[in-house]
């Protein structure tokens, strides 16, 4: 009688740590638990659709730009520019119009003139990368994210968007002479700030008649 | 009379611990504040001058500052946060040996309220570290990828040195590098290895990879140290001519390479900025602030033979 209590026993206790040691669950019901994955793709087209045209009708015109670094080059970038950490590159949305002068293969050579001044500038029709679209925009803010993967995933996407949907169908049309309205990102390298040369990264392009 | 002596005597008790009481509070009030600087490796120009600029910049303002060297090797920077835990350090500037393996070492000093703050290499924990002060190593290598499509034509045989897989930086550059050469098939990675960021072992693998493919067009390299490396590869092999290089940090012995055109491009991080600002940030924890941005890129400069008269090693003239 004893022995067959102590098996019982024995086999309550084995039991007991069992059933507190394994747990079932439905694998559709863990798959929900996984964290989804950031679709940086799907957060891109959203802010473009959302946000993108207000911070489009907002860039500044190219001529008050430089005017207002030529006087004050620290209160100027800190108005317009953007960036999401620190260093010296400043990033701004800025409109102009622009003369097309030469069609090369990777770039359009431009030139745009206002007042009495003039500078030759590179409006970018193959290399659209980095982060000068999304930074230029002030859409995000590095707060937002813990992954860098995640913010530097925004930037491919809209480039991407750029790449596809902005230009094919402007490099097909574009000739030599025309005049160009455009709303292009800008990268600034406040330590030396120069002009001529600059690259404008096309974000809308109109074709002007 | 043994009343009296007993006054006395207690008397004398009092002012004694009186003494003892204020002498403590004098020093804990004239206590000087002590930052542990702990760099992956003091074997490489670029960490040397990380780590002297954030010890002079933490003297500056006001503390000893110490810098622990951990040789690469994640056991010895468990053993330096140990010793800078049990010797009572007020704050870390942290530079990884391992992304993930580097995590745990960041977990004692936040248990042991112990602010850490990492500079240039990341540990993969977001809420571990302070604050994260870090080059924005995928835009640095975006540039670099941009112009070394256009100095090949979009076209020719290529060979990738990584650095050390457990750092983000590596895979950082190398995908800030691949998401733009990948657009343009004609560019063909023809090897892709690690030689942990070290110029001799740099050398010794692009040897190797010269004997199998000794038709390559350029190099690119996760940082200046096995750009070094893998120049001197090319020389010996008669081909440093014929073959670009390209490499990141913005070291000496690379920015006067680029000035005589035997290396083409390097990415240009500021550790001055980095370390500075990580002094900065612990000085301020220690005065009370709690409130600090979680990561912090800091911009990455392309440099060219046509732009090196505005640089000097590790940053602007």
């Amino acid at each position: 009688m004893k022995k067959l209590f102590k098996v019982f026993l024995y086999a309550l206790i084995i039991g007991l740590v069992l059933y507190n040691s394994v747990s079932i669950s439905k694998l559709s019901g863990l798959k929900n638990e996984v964290p989804d994955k950031f679709d940086a793709t799907a957060y891109a087209q959203l802010l473009w659709k959302n946000r993108m045209q207000g911070k489009l009708d907002s860039a500044v015109e190219l001529s008050t730009l430089i005017k207002e670094v030529e006087a004050n080059q620290q209160m100027a970038l800190d108005k317009y520019g953007n960036a999401l950490g620190i260093g010296n590159y400043r990033y701004v949305l800025v409109k102009a119009i622009v003369n097309v002068t030469e069609i090369k293969a990777d770039e359009l050579q431009v030139k745009y003139q206002f007042e009495n001044k003039q500078i030759d500038a590179v409006l970018a029709t193959e290399y659209i990368y980095g982060n000068a679209v999304r930074d230029a925009s002030g859409l995000v803010t590095v707060k937002d994210f813990s992954n860098t993967d995640d913010l530097n995933g925004i930037s491919e996407a809209m480039n991407d968007k750029i790449r596809k949907e902005v230009l094919p169908s402007f490099k097909k049309a574009i000739q030599k002479g025309q005049k160009v309205q455009l709303v292009a990102a800008i990268e600034l390298n406040k330590a030396f700030v120069k002009w001529n040369g600059l690259e404008l990264i096309p974000i809308q392009l109109e074709i002007l008649p | 009379m043994q009343k009296r002596l007993f006054g006395n005597h207690l008397i004398i008790l009092c002012l004694a611990l009186l003494g003892f009481v204020q002498c403590k509070t004098d020093r804990s009030a004239n206590k000087q504040h002590r930052i542990a600087i702990v760099v992956s490796t003091l074997n490489n120009p670029w960490f040397v001058f990380l780590a002297e600029t954030a010890a002079a910049k933490s003297k500056a303002l006001g503390y000893e500052a110490k810098i622990f060297d951990s040789q690469n090797n994640t056991a010895l920077e468990s053993d330096h946060f140990d010793n800078i835990i049990v010797s009572g350090f007020d704050a870390i500037l942290f530079n990884s040996t391992d992304a993930n393996g580097s995590v745990a070492n960041v977990l004692k000093a936040k248990a042991a309220n112990i602010p850490v703050f990492c500079m240039d290499r990341e540990v993969n924990s977001v809420d571990a570290p302070t604050s994260q002060i870090l080059s924005d190593s995928y835009s640095g290598a975006v540039a670099i990828g941009k112009y070394f499509t256009q100095q090949l034509n979009k076209k020719g045989k290529y060979v990738e040195l990584l650095g050390i897989v457990g750092d983000n930086n590596t895979w950082a550059r190398s995908k800030g590098f691949h998401s733009v050469v990948d657009h343009y098939p004609s560019l063909k990675m023809v090897a892709q290895q690690s030689a942990d960021f070290d110029r001799n072992k740099a050398l010794e693998v692009m040897e190797s990879i010269l004997q199998a493919h000794p038709d390559i067009d350029a190099v690119f390299c996760g940082n200046d140290g096995m750009a070094n490396g893998a120049y001197q590869a090319l020389v010996s092999a008669g081909k440093a001519n014929t073959v670009k290089v390209f490499g990141f940090d913005g070291a000496e012995d690379v920015i006067t390479s680029i000035g005589e055109h035997k290396i083409t491009a390097t990415g240009m991080q500021f550790p001055k900025i980095m370390a500075e600002t990580a002094a900065v940030f612990a000085d301020e924890y220690i005065k009370g602030k709690r409130d600090f941005p979680k990561k912090i890129p800091v911009s990455v400069e392309l440099v060219t033979a046509k732009n090196i008269a505005d640089y000097i090693a590790y940053g602007k003239k």
